[in-house]
């Protein structure tokens, strides 16, 4: 039993007459402190088993349990709140607010989640020093690059300290040398002892995973060690 | 916290659409308070005047001395001051003689009360007073002329040889005349035999009440009243008038108030979505309802509060300049208002339409609002996904047809941005062709007015008299050139129906009523309780033959009469009500000839219609000679003329409200249009690396505001009938139940065109800068 249950889970989405579905039975397990990748072509679901463990959207059958809670059968309000607590995620695109600066970035997320205000803005700026931004905490998205803003997605995602960091296609509009830095910083996270789980089309990067599972229509079609640690087979 | 400090930054980055709507909700603000303000001034100055005039409750008639006595107990009742009025002539000009005490005078009189000299203090003296203002002979007697004044009594005319002592005037305007003669009570009294012919009380409390009790009291002592007045604010003509002629104005103002909201809906919508990804993404970490209203509502409602502020310190000073240089005709009147008045600045008017305006675009801002948490966050998120990546089709450039069909396919999705271009253009339409359907009213009256074949009077007359009218109506018999006449007694009724500040009754003395009033339904009223209404009446009241009309009169009472006809009335505002004469006495008290005063209003068809002119002077020396008449004459044309210039004055009033409200508009459109182009700034960038030019594109943004003018021109034809409707309800006492004529076709006037060209030109530039000083590279490398 893993800290994050995927059980048979299946989703359909509904686009007008069309019933698309994008997960057809997947089921797995994630330990805690685990540093996970989710392969697979586009299309093949990897958004959708991120968005459904973050508890933005819930299976259509199956379910999703997370450090024992049942994110799959809360309410939406629950699930919101759940996930203020308990979630960091990491969009493909970086999405900073373009009115605020790295350092207030970074200090939004903890003001949502009641952090005391006292603590914040040394743990902000120990944050963009974890990313190697200290000394750019004061610029505004515009003014930094593509990659040094997902870095600053990435420290958004985890000041709230939460056990669980998802990550949609995190690197998918970088250059090949700002992709290593966000996985390795994905890696010192997950050595931190959180629970990584990212999703990426680009083979070669999810090898660098504790573990790989590729998914293919929907369906797990394997499970293999990554690069960066010993493989742990799940059922 | 962090989200108020990214709301302030907004305002201050986005300079364009932080300009744009401080400068809407200020004018938003500014042009109906001022508005308003100048009529609350107005309002008050007005009836303190009238009141100056004729204290809270007046009474003419024949009132025995003993009776001011007996008035001064009355409970409420404050001052009395009883007076004799009647007329008289000094050297050619008619003139009121009065009887006064110096007090009584003053109040009447008020501000520079006398100019030279003194009031008078014994017989032989006289004090002659002019109302400011008036055109009429400048020969004025000086101080130390000896005068004749001839006083007209209903015995003999008494010669009086007096000494002028004093020059007075002021800005009241008292009775038919702007001249008034003050002499000693010695000589007059005796010929009137001590009677006070008016009295002028001021009241603490209910002055109906004291109305009607000051009237038992007169009759009682064996007196008897042939005219009163009770002086209420809100009953008080005069301001009523004024409301109605300042709503022509107010109305159309409205739609300045609809800007700021429809603005604030459309640019904060079109951040909502230009920002879905960051609406999602703040979701997806936790924010809520409150979150998304400061990141997204608050900078709208920060900018409004701004321009309202702006807009409630400065109405109160635009109002006061307004007020000074345009609204009081005379410069020498507008001083003397100020400085008897002063101005106020009425803070609570300003601050209520601030307020307004701030809320509605607080509403208009929530539709943003709303749209934000309802983004779907797996959608929103989902579309950024690579596959999901909008790819400009390739082709789209060759034919125009796609262009077209691409250019309408953006309205449709960006329907925020169409709604915010076609309101402010449907209540711009509206406006101008509401203004033509009320000018072409008002042109369809000057025409009925000019066709002598359906109303046949040439002129109307106003006689007074002192004697009963009979001797000049048999002179009016003899005149060869007079085809027919119809005589009958006035008497206006004020506020006696709702919505109206004054209807005419009137009661037929003699000859045929079709001369003035020509029956278009029905019959005319021979018995008690019987009426006929103007067709101007019938169509604002929508009354007909057989209905009940009820009026009220001046102490309150309702009185029911059965209508039996309806004419055509074209004097004055046509709301003329035939009734006979035991209805009039039963209704207002009134019984001609008491107080020594007649006034019969004569309507004339002449024998030659080609010599009108010169046959209404011949007409009224032939009265004039005839005996000691007032006479006033309103021809035909002078009537036409006069709706002929409220018709002009409305289709001005609407041109420049057209104008200011098209830039207002041109302002509202082009935010809209050019916050659009930087919100797609990269997706243009890309057209354009496929070979779109800039031309092209202005063009497409053209074509996008045309499209949205004819989708507007529907609204605006129904918000035009709303706004003509509105205007000629609101208008009644002004000018006449006039009701608007036109439909579609009025759009296509240059009142209507004119502004919208303004406003599409205004829109064309601002585009065609936006777009050349778009940064394309920028845009590209932003990816
Ligand atoms: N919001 C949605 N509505 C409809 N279909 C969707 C939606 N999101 C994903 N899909 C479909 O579900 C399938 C899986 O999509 P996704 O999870 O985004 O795959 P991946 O991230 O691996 O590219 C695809 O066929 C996609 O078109
Ligand atoms: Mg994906």
């Amino acid at each position: 039993m893993g800290f994050v249950e995927v059980r048979d889970v299946w989703k359909d989405y509904v686009v007008g007459r069309v019933r698309v579905t994008a997960l057809r039975g997947v089921s797995l397990d994630v330990d805690a402190g685990e540093f996970l990748a989710v392969t697979g072509p586009s299309g093949s679901g990897k958004s959708t088993l991120i968005y459904l463990i973050s508890g933005l959207d819930v299976p259509t059958r199956g379910l999703i349990r997370v450090g024992g809670v049942e994110v799959s059968r809360l309410d939406q309000a629950s699930r919101a709140s759940w996930r203020r607590r308990n979630v960091g995620i990491v969009f493909q695109f970086f999405h900073l607010i373009p009115t605020l600066t790295a350092l207030e970035n970074v200090l939004l997320t903890m003001e949502l989640a009641g952090i005391p205000a006292g603590k914040r803005v040394e743990r902000a700026l120990e944050l963009l020093e974890f990313v190697g931004l200290r000394d750019k905490a004061d610029r505004y998205p515009w003014e930094l690059s593509g990659g040094e803003q997902q870095r600053v997605a990435i420290a958004r995602a985890i000041a709230h300290n939460p056990p669980l960091i998802l990550a949609d296609e995190p690197t998918a509009n970088l250059d090949y040398e700002n992709k290593l830095r966000i996985v390795e910083l994905l890696r010192e996270i997950s050595n931190s002892g959180k629970t990584v789980v990212f999703a990426t089309h680009d083979v070669e990067l999810a090898r660098k995973a504790d573990r790989v599972i590729r998914l293919r229509d929907g369906v797990v079609v394997g499970s293999e060690g990554g690069g960066g640690a010993p493989s742990k087979i799940s059922p | 916290m962090l989200l108020v400090r990214s709301a302030l930054r907004v305002v201050v980055w986005k300079r364009l659409e932080t300009l744009a709507l401080i400068l809407v909700t200020m004018a938003a603000v500014v042009a109906p308070a001022s508005l308003a303000i100048i009529k609350s001034n107005l309002e008050y100055q007005i009836y303190e005047l009238f009141r100056d005039v004729s204290g809270d409750v007046m009474l003419t008639g024949r009132i025995p001395s003993e009776a001011l006595t007996a008035l001064k107990g009355l409970e409420g009742v404050g001052s009395v001051n009883g007076m004799i009025l009647t007329f008289g002539l000094l050297g050619e000009e008619r003139v009121l003689v009065g009887v006064m005490g110096h007090e009584t005078f003053d109040s009447f009189v008020k501000l520079y009360v006398i100019r030279e000299g003194r009031f008078i203090s014994g017989p032989g003296e006289a004090v002659v007073y002019r109302a400011m203002f008036v055109r009429g002979p400048e020969e004025m007697p000086r101080v130390g002329d000896e005068v004749d004044l001839v006083v007209v009594t209903g015995q003999e005319p008494v010669l009086l040889k007096l000494r002028v002592v004093g020059l007075a005037t002021g800005y009241n305007h008292i009775g038919p005349t702007p001249f008034m003669v003050v002499i000693d009570e010695e000589l007059l009294g005796r010929v009137m035999n001590y009677t006070i012919t008016a009295v002028r009380l001021e009241v603490v409390g209910d002055p109906r009440g004291v109305a009607g009790e000051a009237r038992y009291v007169i009759e009682s002592l064996g007196g008897s009243v042939s005219w009163h007045v009770v002086n209420v604010r809100e009953e008080n003509p005069v301001v009523l008038i004024v409301e109605s002629a300042m709503s022509v104005m107010t109305l159309p103002v409205l739609i300045f108030i609809a800007m700021a909201p429809v603005l604030s809906a459309s640019l904060g919508l079109a951040t909502v979505v230009r920002d879905s990804r960051n609406v999602a993404v703040m979701k997806a970490m936790g924010c809520g309802l409150w979150e998304l209203f400061l990141a997204y509502t608050l900078p709208w409602v920060l900018r409004a509060a701004f321009g309202a502020l702006l807009g409630f310190i400065l109405s109160p000073f635009i109002a006061r300049w307004l007020y000074l240089n345009y609204f009081v005709a005379e410069e020498d009147l507008s001083r003397a208002l100020y400085e008897r008045f002063g101005f106020n600045p009425y803070w609570g008017t300003s601050a209520y339409y601030a307020l307004l305006v701030l809320g509605l675009t607080l509403l208009g801002s929530l539709i943003p609002l709303a749209v934000a948490y309802r983004v779907n966050v797996v959608n929103v998120i989902a579309m950024v996904g690579l596959h999901a990546h909008p790819t400009p089709k390739a082709g789209w450039s060759m034919s125009r047809l796609v262009v077209l069909r691409m250019w309408i396919r953006d309205m449709v999705a960006r329907w925020w941005k169409t709604v915010g271009l076609v309101v402010p253009l449907s209540l711009l339409i509206g406006l101008g062709s509401s203004g033509v359907m009320l000018s072409n009213g008002v042109g369809e009256w000057v025409k009925a007015v000019e066709d002598r074949s359906s109303t046949p009077f040439d002129a109307i007359l106003t006689i007074s008299t002192v004697e009963s009218p009979e001797r000049l109506l048999e002179l009016l018999d003899k005149l060869g050139y007079v085809k027919r006449y119809f005589a009958s007694t006035p008497y206006s009724l004020a506020s006696a129906i709702e919505g109206l500040t004054f209807v005419e009754l009137r009661a037929p003395v003699k000859g045929d009523p079709s001369v003035e009033f020509p029956l278009i339904q029905g019959r005319y009223p021979v018995g008690r309780g019987e009426v006929t209404v103007s067709h101007g009446l019938a169509s604002y009241r929508g009354l007909r033959v057989g209905d009940v009309l009820e009026l009220r009169d001046t102490f309150g009472r309702v009185h029911k009469l059965e209508v039996v006809g309806i004419t055509r009335a074209y004097h004055d505002r046509g709301f003329q009500l035939l009734l006979t004469q035991d209805s009039l006495v039963e209704i207002t008290g009134y019984r001609p000839g008491l107080g020594r005063a007649f006034t019969v209003k004569v309507a004339v068809e002449l024998e030659d219609p080609h010599r009108v002119e010169e046959l209404l002077e011949r007409l009224k020396s032939d009265v004039e000679r005839a005996g000691p008449y007032g006479v006033e004459v309103i021809s035909r044309s002078s009537i036409s003329e006069t709706f002929k210039a409220y018709s002009t004055m409305v289709t001005s009033i609407a041109t420049i409200l057209s104008i200011l409200a098209s830039v207002v508009v041109a302002v509202v459109a082009a935010s809209i249009i050019v916050s659009d182009i930087s919100a797609r700034a990269r997706e243009i960038a890309v057209l354009s690396s496929l070979g779109l030019q800039s031309r092209q594109l202005v063009l497409g943004f053209a074509a996008q505001l045309l499209i949205a003018v004819i989708a507007a021109i529907p609204v605006a034809y129904i918000t035009s009938k709303i706004i003509a409707g509105m205007l000629a309800e609101r208008t009644v006492n002004f000018a006449g139940y006039i009701e608007p004529v036109g439909g579609l076709e009025t759009i296509a006037t240059a009142t209507t065109i004119t502004p919208l060209l303004i406003t599409m030109i205004i829109v064309v530039l601002a585009t065609t800068l936006t777009v050349r000083r778009l940064d394309l590279v920028r845009a590209l490398s932003d990816i």
